[in-house]
């Protein structure tokens, strides 16, 4: 669950960082932010023998 | 099929019931619901009232006009922050509160007094934004207000009993400090961060300018109007540009990072971590703008202007960010987690990356996919490989997922359908248009096998990749860390709406479709246990667009 609340922190600070510059799009924010997070779950959660 | 003991080891567990897992399923419902009204009583009120009206205005009316986005952008990181470190703070107590919670009424005085008070709100608002005259405005702006925070309250302890948010409140501890601290600190860093804007664009100009000078023929470079480029193709370094963006989101993350995860690094050094993350954004930055100046130059304007601007910071962030999170663990001097033994196969003893790879290689060949594009995506195909890579090279740990279905999947499929074409049509979603010029334009062999991997690709591979990580992970997942343990037929109000939120999202401007069609693929998996009826029905609704796009023109589907 840390990761999970840390992603929710990213996501809901990003709001406020994405002001709607065309430098990082906020179309593609949601997709991008999954991989990411989707990411850090897979390697967050490797399992130790 | 029968299996050997070493592949049934490696298989994922399936239907396994575990009715003892602890979690605060009630309190959870009703934070959920609370949170559903919030949103829809938000985007009632701004879709009916826009601040842009209040431009001009003198008075308390104006400084809401003035004011009002940060205020909006301060509640956002005041929740957010008050929510990650007050559930961190609480969680131990939680499941003591929920007992004492269980069973409680909702107190229905509390819901006529916010009804009374958003009724309220609403006809002050009318009279605000309808910018009336001749009425004491700023004392009706504080009745406003004052309306509209008793109207919070009241939402709150109809769901919430009183008691149980104070202590809530109390175990949150600290949270508030943090929470308030950063709300308060948002307007001044957005508003100093803007001010930052003009010389960190003169900068990233220098730098740009410096990279390419050597390679570029014809160069062209106006510090004045920061206009750069070839003679062929140029662009111009907006103040927006600048770099602060993608600066800002690395600093977020890298401080959430460090905080969360501050057990698994030595201290003060791994602050390091954080300036080096920032600077590497910004360098990469301009060298973003370098390498569109440079695809433009060598003749794909559209490319540069189209899905490379719009990818490659996102790259650019992920890949720093997944480098900051994931190789500084792998360094001693930084991390203090001892090196980890060398397996001869970690993957497969990782269960959630057999149901999470699929749809993450669809998401990364996406936007490897979209930075080479202009305005069509012509090698979409890239996606269909990557999921088709991942599904096989996974393959053995699938061997005991339950990949049966029965007749209601495709009748489940058939009505996510007609859903998704009736919210398109309630929505107003342009839904004929004609195939992209582009794709028409194309040779036929090109067009008709562009069509044959876009249909494989929404039949086969998007459905298991995607049910396999939002019904199949991501709901077990948000009922317990042990999600393999979990029952594919177990439910909690939380797990599907927010799975099935988190699928919406994906679909862009569909969310709320993609979001209904979440909690009906999540029952199609409920009714008998099995995934392969989620996977058949999401199949058999893609199938059903592809058709109506082929077949009935509905281009815009996809």
């Amino acid at each position: 669950m840390k990761l999970v609340g840390m992603i929710l922190l990213v996501v809901g600070m990003s709001g406020v960082a994405l002001a709607g510059v065309p430098e990082i799009d906020p179309g593609s924010g949601v997709s991008a932010l999954a991989l990411l997070s989707g990411t850090l779950l897979v390697i967050k959660s490797r399992r130790k023998k | 099929m029968i299996n050997s003991p070493s592949r049934r080891s490696l298989a994922l567990p399936q239907r396994v019931l575990d009715p003892s897992i602890p979690f605060p399923s009630e309190l959870s419902s009703r934070i959920a619901c609370l949170a559903a009204l919030f949103v829809l009583e938000l985007i009632v009120i701004s879709v009916r009232f826009d601040t842009q009206a209040l431009d001009g205005r003198g008075g308390l009316i104006g400084a809401v006009g003035d004011f009002g986005h940060y205020i909006l952008q301060s509640l956002v990181v005041l929740t957010t922050v008050f929510l990650a470190f007050g559930y961190s703070n609480a969680k131990d107590a939680l499941p003591t509160i929920c007992d004492r919670f269980v069973g409680t009424p909702l107190v229905w005085s509390f819901f006529a007094a916010h009804s009374a008070a958003m009724i309220v709100f609403a006809f002050f608002s009318a009279v605000l934004f309808g910018g009336a005259r001749g009425v004491p405005e700023n004392l009706i702006v504080l009745v406003w207000l004052a309306t509209g925070v008793l109207g919070i309250a009241t939402a709150l302890f109809f769901f919430i009993p009183p008691r149980a948010v104070r202590e809530l409140l109390n175990k949150a501890g600290s949270a508030w400090i943090y929470a308030a601290s950063a709300a308060a600190l948002t307007p001044v860093f957005v508003v100093a961060s803007k001010r930052l804007w003009e010389p960190t664009a003169a900068l990233t100009f220098e730098i740009v300018k410096s990279l390419l000078n050597p390679f570029l023929t014809g160069f062209v470079a106006d510090p004045a109007t920061k206009t750069i480029g070839s003679q062929r193709f140029t662009v111009e370094i907006a103040p927006a540009c600048s770099g602060l963006e993608g600066m800002g989101l690395m600093l977020i993350f890298g401080v959430l990072w460090l905080w969360f995860f501050r057990s698994d690094y030595k201290f003060p050094r791994a602050l390091l971590l954080i300036p080096f993350g920032v600077s590497l954004m910004f360098v990469l930055n301009a060298l973003r703008i370098a390498a569109l100046i440079l695809i433009g130059h060598a003749g794909a304007p559209a490319v540069a202007t189209g899905g490379f601007h719009s990818q490659a910071g996102w790259i650019a962030f992920n890949g720093v960010a997944l480098s900051l999170a994931c190789v500084a663990h792998k360094v001693p001097w930084l991390s203090s987690i001892r090196t980890p033994v060398v397996r001869p196969e970690p993957w497969v003893e990782n269960p959630t990356a057999a149901y999470l790879v699929p749809v993450l290689a669809i998401l990364a060949a996406a936007m490897v996919s979209r930075a080479s594009s202009g305005s069509f995506e012509w090698i979409y195909a890239l996606r269909f490989l990557a999921a088709a890579g991942a599904l096989l090279f996974f393959r053995k740990q699938y061997v005991s997922v339950n990949w049966k279905f029965g007749w209601a999947a495709p009748m489940i499929g058939g009505l996510v359908f007609i859903l998704w074409l009736l919210l398109d049509r309630i929505a107003g979603t342009q839904s004929g248009g004609g195939m992209p010029a582009e794709l028409a334009a194309g040779p036929a062999a090109a067009r008709v096998t562009w069509l044959v991997i876009r249909v494989l690709a929404a039949v086969v591979t998007v459905p298991i990749a995607e049910e396999l990580a939002f019904r199949g992970f991501l709901l077990r997942r948000l009922i317990s860390a042990d999600f393999e343990l979990v029952s594919l037929q177990r439910w909690t109000f939380l797990a599907v709406v927010l799975s099935s939120v988190a699928f919406g999202l994906l679909h862009g401007d569909r969310w709320i479709a993609g979001s209904i069609a979440g909690i009906l693929y999540a029952g199609a998996q409920k009714w008998r246990g099995r995934i392969g009826d989620a996977v058949v029905a999401h199949g058999v609704t893609n199938a059903l667009i592809a058709f109506s796009v082929l077949w009935g023109g509905k281009w815009s589907l996809w």
